[in-house]
């Protein structure tokens, strides 16, 4: 199943992606961003390195999360949770030989929705993240 | 629990290599408390397999499930629809289940999956430690529950050896003495006195270097025919 082939998935927290890739100003980003489906979760502690590889064997060209920077996740460790999950994913990644930078962490606020929007074109066009 | 650790993807790729339909086959029990072979690790080791192979261009079916022992054979005939569709199946139970896996289908190509490491305990969430090797012949009520044969990297029996110091092993200094924990934990309950009890060597043939072992339960395995009157 490839019906993803080529676009960007990412995965983001409701409380600080929402509001930026799928309520109203959700039409802003994409015209910044090339084709994403935007997938919601209740807080990027959530993310499961599994979604992750899911998403890469749906076709995806690459997968980024987007949420709170550390300090202010709702659920206090989101953040850290996704970036520790994302390493796993780069991990296995690696050891089959594929490049770690077709996954991404975005981390931001909701009331900086332009700073968000940059670092997510950027992740799209370098096609890599900050995930070590 | 019995450990593991996955083996490198590249080397379960190698295995593989050649085989149409392949079958990754997660056991519900020991490895995956682990972490290291259940359905998640299963459905991992199918994803990055896939993934592997379409950056190559090669095509072939990649798919996984779980049952929840590999080493008990009821269980594993809830895989045998699966089984039928594999030429080859990638094991991650520990060695048990790989090798039960082949006597219950023994047609079967059946590759392990995992390195399997050692009998232990959940220490921490994220952490697996060793604590028995399987001697056949326990003696902690004579060492305060704390095993010398696996904590103490010599399996010494009477006491540390030279090099134990600040309470770490010789061997790698960030793991405790063995028998420091021996005589903290002998302290604490009151029984330091059992270190002047001499532990006789120990009897070896009673572990696997007698040869494998079994255990059978003559009542369990069969039964008699019975005869009509008083037995
Ligand atoms: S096959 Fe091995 S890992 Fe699975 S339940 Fe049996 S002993 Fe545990
Ligand atoms: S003494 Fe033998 S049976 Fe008892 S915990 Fe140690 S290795 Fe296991």
């Amino acid at each position: 199943m490839h019906d993803k082939e080529g676009i960007m998935i990412i995965f983001g927290c409701k409380h600080t992606a929402t509001p930026i890739l799928e309520e109203a100003s959700g039409r802003e980003a994409r015209v910044h961003l090339p084709d994403f489906e935007y997938r919601e979760l209740p807080c990027l502690g959530s993310l499961d390195p599994l979604m992750v590889l899911r998403a890469l064997d749906e076709g995806a060209r690459s997968v980024v999360a987007v949420g709170c920077f550390q300090g202010r996740c709702r659920h206090l460790t989101g953040s850290q949770r996704a970036k520790a999950a994302l390493g796993h994913v780069g991990d296995v990644l690696e050891e089959v030989g594929l490049d770690r930078s077709m996954i991404g962490l975005v981390l931001g606020s909701p009331i900086d929705q332009r700073a968000m929007i940059e670092q997510l074109a950027k992740f799209a066009t370098n096609d890599g993240g900050d995930v070590e | 629990m019995i450990t593991g650790d996955r083996k490198p993807l590249e080397e379960i790729a190698a295995m593989v290599e050649g085989f149409e339909r392949v079958l990754i086959l997660g056991c519900g029990t020991c490895v995956t408390v682990c972490m290291a072979g259940g359905e998640r690790e299963a459905e991992e080791t199918a994803l990055a397999l896939r993934l592997r192979g379409r950056e190559r261009g090669v095509s072939r079916e990649i798919w996984y499930a779980n049952v929840e022992r590999q080493c008990d054979e009821e269980f594993l005939q809830e895989a045998v629809d699966h089984v039928a569709r594999a030429d080859v199946v990638v094991s991650l139970a520990c060695g048990c289940g790989v090798q039960h896996m082949v006597t219950v289908f023994p047609d079967l190509i059946v590759y392990p999956g995992l390195n399997t490491t050692f009998m232990g305990v959940t220490e921490e969430l994220g952490v697996w430690a060793e604590r028995c090797l399987g001697c056949g012949d326990c003696v902690l009520e004579r060492t305060g529950g704390v095993c010398p044969i696996t904590r103490c990297s010599k399996s010494l029996l009477n006491g540390p050896c030279g090099g134990s110091a600040d309470g770490a092993c010789e061997v790698d200094k960030t793991i405790p003495c063995g028998w420091q924990l021996i005589i903290d934990r002998l302290e604490a309950i009151g029984q330091l006195q059992r270190l002047d009890e001499v532990l006789p060597p120990k009897d070896w043939s009673k572990s696997h270097s007698g040869g494998p072992r079994f255990r059978i339960r003559e009542d369990v395995r069969g039964t008699d025919d019975v005869e009509e009157g008083a037995q």
